[in-house]
């Protein structure tokens, strides 16, 4: 209190009790500023504060700055000052008042805490204060702007977290919208036909690709389900069954179906459909790629007629057709060759070479025969077969085959070789018609020739004879001088003579 | 509300039931608050809707709730706020319960927006006194239950606690006959 300005206008004196009560952290000093009296709850905490002890042995002057004097007090009586207790570094807060009539220095303070956690170091309680003391207000304000800073930290230390979170939520958003851009890029521009729909199907948006394979632009198919459109007389019903069961159970799925564009056009479409589904799994749309597929379905049909009539020919021709890969082993064994040769196919095909059902011998000889006649070493097994068809030159002969049952028939065998698209060897063909029939009428024909050879022979010796006989007749008649009965046999006509 | 008691009832949720739990909660009380600030006033909405949902959820009837928050408040959020502070206000459960009425008077000193309740002991005995609480809120009487069965676990000093005046039977304030064991309370 500034001395220069009393306030009061009675004197008040307390009785030491009540003064005690109201200062519990006062002490009075006398004029060599030795204690002559502190608070009950000063000595408590201070057992230092003793009678007759100087004040700066027992305190340090923390404010104002100085050596503890009355110099110092008198010069600093305008300000509060700030006393640290030596022992506990308690510090005491409050103001030196003179009291000249007694010659002492009275001081009248509280302790100074920033913390809670100080009061409860020194042993102190809310009792010890004077209830006018507001030092445990103080204390509750420290103690709710400590929380509050607390909350703050925990604040900012959230705000700073969600603040990473969103960069990269923001970093994911940025390249998944890259990515989206790009595949709406790739979704407009391919040549597919793309189709996106809600989760009932519906059409909610399609690309350029679908109106140039349909027809149909976007504003004319939002909103209906491209089946309704599309489908048509030859559209297979259980296909579409199948579409429809699959997107009930909001499951992907492809699918090949003829569809029908805008001017009624038929066309093959393959199809992929996909769901795409939200962050909580729900279904919110289906995608649907698709693209025209009449030409490849077009060559599929050609290639099943193709191997039809392939088939057909293979089982129906009457000759043994025989293919082989390119290390000799059977790949084909048509029904022919099997009446042929006594054997299945089950059991030639990818198991044995024609050497099976060739006789050794004559395999040897032709090896032989066409190592001469190609003036290289051709071996002995199926590359004799193959040879002269390799050289791509006709290779036609007659070979011997051996049944199942080891009985032999003759065949003529012609041997192709099979070159795959980029002229590598992949295999060989063996068409071999049997010979026996030719054979046994070759024979009839040559044994027919002999006999009429023979009749031939024996009918031109019976001539020879008669001939000698009519001209011996005749010789005998001009012996007897009578003219010749036979005029035509005559010694002058040689050309009558036979041999 | 001040924000502590919110903050306080998230703590009690998450530390018994887990945060998925207290998100549940916020959720179904429609609270989108991240952080309670502790010091600030809430619409008092926000707790009760707290308590209610948590009710629902945690399938208990919001009595139970409010006592058992009771008690985590003294055990807990005061003890972990203010812990030296109540130590200075008291050794022994008596002794608390004098400066109890303090605290709050300080908090409407400190913070002027907010509205603590107040309260006040009489026919204060070695083992018994009468605790007069005055809010202008209703339903927390079953909070003060929990706050003095938290007092008499924080002291060590088995209390009963009985309602023996209802504001919301018409009374002009809650009054409640707080008795303890004299021998473990001295």
């Amino acid at each position: 209190m500034n001395p220069a300005t009393p306030q009061a206008s009675r004197k008040i004196g307390l009785p030491p009790e009540q003064f005690a009560a109201a200062f519990p952290f006062h002490f009075a000093l006398d004029g060599d500023l030795k204690f002559i009296q502190a608070g009950d709850t000063l000595k408590r905490i201070c057992a230092d504060v003793q009678t007759g002890v100087a004040l700066e042995k027992i305190f340090h002057a923390m404010r104002p700055r100085g050596e503890v004097s009355r110099q110092w007090i008198e010069n600093n009586r305008a300000h509060f000052f700030l006393l640290e207790h030596r022992k506990t570094n308690l510090l005491l807060r409050g103001e030196f008042m003179q009291l000249p009539e007694q010659n002492l220095w009275l001081f009248l303070g509280s302790p100074w805490f920033t913390d809670s956690s100080e009061i409860s170091a020194l042993g102190l309680r809310f009792e010890d204060f004077a209830i006018h003391d507001p030092v445990a207000d103080m204390l509750q304000v420290f103690q709710a702007n400590k929380i509050a800073l607390e909350d703050a930290k925990k604040l900012a230390d959230k705000l700073t977290a969600q603040r990473a979170e969103l960069r990269l939520a923001n970093e994911r958003l940025r390249q998944q919208e890259a990515e989206t851009n790009k595949l709406a890029l790739i979704a407009a521009r391919t040549d597919n036909a793309v189709v996106l729909t809600d989760s009932s199907g519906k059409v909610v948006w399609v690309n350029a690709g679908f109106t140039r394979l349909t027809g149909y632009t976007m504003e004319e198919v939002i909103g209906k389900t491209p089946g309704s459109l599309l489908q048509g007389p030859e559209t297979d019903h259980a296909t579409v069954q199948y579409m429809h069961n699959q997107l009930s159970k909001g499951e992907g799925f492809k699918a090949e179906i003829v569809n029908y564009t805008k001017a009624g056009r038929k066309y093959w479409l393959a199809s992929e459909v996909q769901p795409i589904r939200d962050e909580a799994g729900q279904i919110v749309n289906f995608m649907a790629i698709q693209s025209d597929i009449t030409a490849r379905k077009n060559s599929e049909n050609l290639l099943l007629e193709t191997s039809a009539l392939q088939r057909a020919m293979l089982e129906g021709a009457g000759y043994a057709i025989i293919a082989c890969d390119k290390q000799g082993i059977i790949q084909l064994f048509n029904p022919a060759a099997e009446r042929m040769l006594g054997y299945t196919a089950a059991e030639m095909v990818g198991k044995l070479t024609p050497a099976a059902f060739h006789v050794p011998e004559e395999i040897a000889a032709r090896a032989k025969e066409l190592t001469a006649e190609l003036g290289r070493e051709v071996p002995v097994g199926f590359a004799t077969f193959t040879a002269k068809a390799e050289l791509g030159q006709p290779d036609q002969r007659e070979w011997t085959y051996v049944r199942k049952d080891g009985s032999r028939f003759p065949v003529l065998l012609s041997v192709t070789t099979l070159f795959a698209e980029r002229g590598h060897l992949i295999g060989s063909l063996g068409v071999a018609s049997d010979l026996t029939e030719r054979k046994r009428d070759e024979e009839k024909l040559r044994n027919t020739v002999s006999e009429l050879e023979r009749f031939n022979r024996v009918m031109l010796n019976r001539e020879a004879r008669v001939l000698e006989l009519k001209r011996q007749i005749n010789q005998l008649l001009a012996a007897a001088g009578r003219p010749p009965d036979f005029s035509s046999v005559t010694e002058t006509n040689p050309s009558t003579k036979l041999e | 509300m001040y924000g502590m008691v919110n903050k306080a009832v998230e703590d009690m949720v998450i530390r018994h039931h887990g945060e998925a739990v207290w998100e549940q909660i916020k959720a179904k009380a429609g609270v989108t608050v991240d952080v309670f600030m502790s010091n600030e006033s809430y619409s008092d909405d926000i707790t009760y809707n707290l308590i209610g949902a948590a009710s629902e959820i945690l399938k208990t009837p919001a009595e139970q709730i409010l006592i058992g928050f009771g008690e985590h408040w003294v055990l807990h959020t005061a003890t972990e706020g203010y812990g030296n502070l109540m130590h200075a206000a008291g050794r022994t459960l008596p002794e608390f319960m004098r400066n109890l009425p303090s605290f709050h008077s300080r908090v409407t000193m400190i913070f002027p927006k907010l509205q603590p309740p107040h309260f006040e002991c009489t026919e204060i005995t070695s083992q018994s006194l009468k605790l007069h609480y005055y809010s202008h809120r209703q339903g927390l009487a079953p909070f003060v239950v929990g706050l003095m069965q938290g007092l008499g676990l924080k002291f060590k000093t088995p209390v009963t606690v009985c309602r023996i005046a209802a504001k919301d039977a018409g009374a002009d304030h809650d009054i409640f006959a707080v008795n303890w064991s004299p021998a473990s309370a001295s």
